[in-house]
């Protein structure tokens, strides 16, 4: 079944599948890979995997993915929630097991459903993503987050913000909290700053966004905020660590954050909180002190447990941030290496990339882009390359060709990883 | 024993291109290209959303490909300025012209014939795509 479909695919793209070979011949590799999270992560590496004949079952409990990606877009009323969303059927026609369920334990020859049942694994890659610290910011904690919402992981929460941004009248006030760094997607806060500013622009223009963050400094900030000064005048006003301006703990019931100095109050408030990797990756004991999942650059294997590779937000890789590109790009290696550590084949090195472009307007991107080198089992920024979008002498045109560019980011690495 | 075997046969295809052997997983000194540039297919394109839903969006990054001395001189200017583009320079200045040329190599291969996006030839970016 699957290795005709495979023959067929590779025929038609006039390629000579010696893979396919393989895989009709009869001989496919026992070894069986579980990947836990069907994220950008993890549904890119299980699809990998299977293009290598590698038997692998794809763990994740939501039956539809709800990507992050241009989900500010989303909240500004600029796209509906179903262009985020995907079903696994495309990763199952590719080969993927793929079982709606979630990881509840691992120990080091399988991992433990929370259906009563277990997987036996050669190799295990964990892919959980963020979870909210809930611990992290006093006063923030599930309850909170309905009246505060985070839509820091898409799809309710997302809904939840878009709603409480279009009951609130004109002249009110957005506060958006900031954490400090590690944390997924570092643009993505001033992202949503800007496109809730467009938003208000056009149907509320008295209000105001108020970013309250707890650094100093930001990913891409010359660009946003020269953008800012540009586009929204008085509209974006951020405040940072410095100023004091850091939330220390909040107050759901009465709509306010407090900072070391003042309670701030706003009409909506959107926290985004600390995070850490998700709770398997913690449960696993794939995590160390600091939350997020220490691992070996070239190969993703975890430093605290052996054959269990750590991709995507979870995992600590450095000088990559942790966005979808990375996850994507750090996942297709992986599946790569895995299939060369399960031959006894020593890993092979390979420089990765992001780029990520954030959305001022929707039709005025910028972005920013990195290489990255694992040396000394370190994901290091190669210097000289990569850098945010030149502040001068940008061609003529280029902010309406990076949202162009963005929005066709998107619908590739989407297609390549949900699709089919 | 046969899982070995098998797995290495495989994995021996992944990076012998150049023997006229492709399996479908691309080498991966190139693999990150997939990340906007689609490999061995068309980019943008689709998206399959929820309910059989097909997302369409436009496509304006263009798979890459085709002859391999073209693309790298293609990455070259692109690298060095002389060729205008968004974000291509900056990635390109994180590869020595040794690896590009390589790269090309492997992207060549792949079958597609392409011209990575610029700003001055925007028009003609199409129908550079066979
Ligand atoms: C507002 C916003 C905008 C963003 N914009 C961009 C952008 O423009 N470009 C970009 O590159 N990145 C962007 N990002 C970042 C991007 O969304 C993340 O970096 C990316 O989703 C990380 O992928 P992942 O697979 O590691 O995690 P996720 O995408 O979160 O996937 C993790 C998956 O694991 C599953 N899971 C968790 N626990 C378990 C378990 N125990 N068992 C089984 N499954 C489990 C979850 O259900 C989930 O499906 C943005 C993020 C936000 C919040």
């Amino acid at each position: 079944m699957l290795s005709r479909r495979r023959t067929l695919k590779g025929a038609s793209l006039g390629l000579v599948g010696l893979l396919s070979g393989c895989l009709s011949g009869g001989g496919v590799t026992k070894a069986r890979v579980v990947v836990a999270g069907g994220g950008f992560a993890g549904a890119t590496c299980a699809r990998t995997l299977a293009q290598l004949g590698i038997r692998v079952t794809l763990v994740e409990p939501n039956p539809v993915y709800t990507a992050c990606p241009f989900s500010n877009l989303v909240i500004s009323t600029d796209r509906p929630i179903q262009a985020q969303q995907f079903s696994y059927a495309g990763i199952a026609n590719a080969g993927v097991e793929v079982r709606h369920a979630r990881v509840v334990g691992v120990d080091a020859q399988r991992v433990q459903l929370d259906d009563g049942s277990r997987l036996d694994y050669d190799r295990l890659v964990l892919a959980p993503g963020i979870e909210i610290n809930w611990d992290g910011l006093p006063g923030y904690d599930q309850a909170a987050a309905e009246l505060m919402p985070h839509a820091w992981q898409a799809g309710a929460q997302t809904l939840l913000l878009r709603r409480q941004l279009r009951a609130m009248p004109d002249g009110g006030v957005v506060v958006i909290s900031v954490p400090d760094n590690p944390y997924r997607c570092p643009p993505g806060p001033y992202e949503r700053a800007s496109l809730i500013a467009h938003y208000l622009k056009a149907h509320k223009p008295r209000s105001k966004v108020l970013i309250l963050d707890a650094k100093d400094r930001f990913s891409k900030q010359p660009l946003f905020t020269r953008a800012w000064q540009e586009q929204y005048g008085q509209l974006v006003e951020w405040q940072g660590r410095s100023a004091g301006a850091a939330v220390v703990e909040v107050d759901a019931q009465s709509g306010a954050v407090l900072t070391d100095f003042e309670t701030v109050r706003g009409d909506v408030i959107n926290v985004i909180p600390p995070q850490r990797a998700g709770f398997i990756a913690q449960t696993a004991g794939a995590a160390d002190n600091s939350g997020w999942c220490p691992i070996q650059a070239g190969t993703f294997e975890s430093t605290r447990l052996d054959r269990v590779h750590v991709l995507g937000d979870a995992a600590i890789a450095n000088a990559m941030p942790k966005s979808a590109f990375s996850a994507n790009a750090q996942a297709k290696l992986c599946a790569v290496q895995v299939a060369r550590l399960l031959a006894d084949q020593p890993p092979q090195p390979a420089k990765l990339i992001n780029t990520c472009y954030s959305l001022i307007a929707p039709e005025y991107g910028i972005s920013v882009a990195g290489v990255y080198t694992a040396e000394k089992n370190t994901w290091r920024s190669i210097p000289g390359a990569g850098g945010i979008s030149p502040m001068l002498q940008a061609p003529a045109g280029a902010p309406r060709l990076e949202a162009e560019y963005a929005r066709a980011w998107y619908a590739t690495i989407t297609r390549e990883v949900f699709g089919g | 024993m046969s899982k070995t075997l098998t797995v290495t046969a495989l994995l021996t295809g992944v990076v012998t291109l150049g023997q006229g052997v492709f399996a479908e997983v691309v080498d991966q000194r190139i693999q990150v290209c997939g990340g906007c540039h689609a490999l061995g297919a068309p980019a943008g394109g689709q998206g399959h959303g929820v309910d059989g839903q097909v997302q369409v969006e436009k496509q304006t990054i263009p798979p890459i490909g085709g002859d391999p001395e073209h693309l790298y001189q293609l990455m070259i200017a692109m690298k060095t300025g002389q060729r205008a583009v968004t974000v291509m320079d900056r990635i390109l200045r994180g590869y020595t012209d040794a690896e590009l040329k390589e790269m090309a190599q492997l992207l060549g291969a792949l079958g597609n014939s392409g011209d990575p996006g610029d700003l001055g030839n925007r028009g003609s970016q199409r129908s550079q795509v066979k």
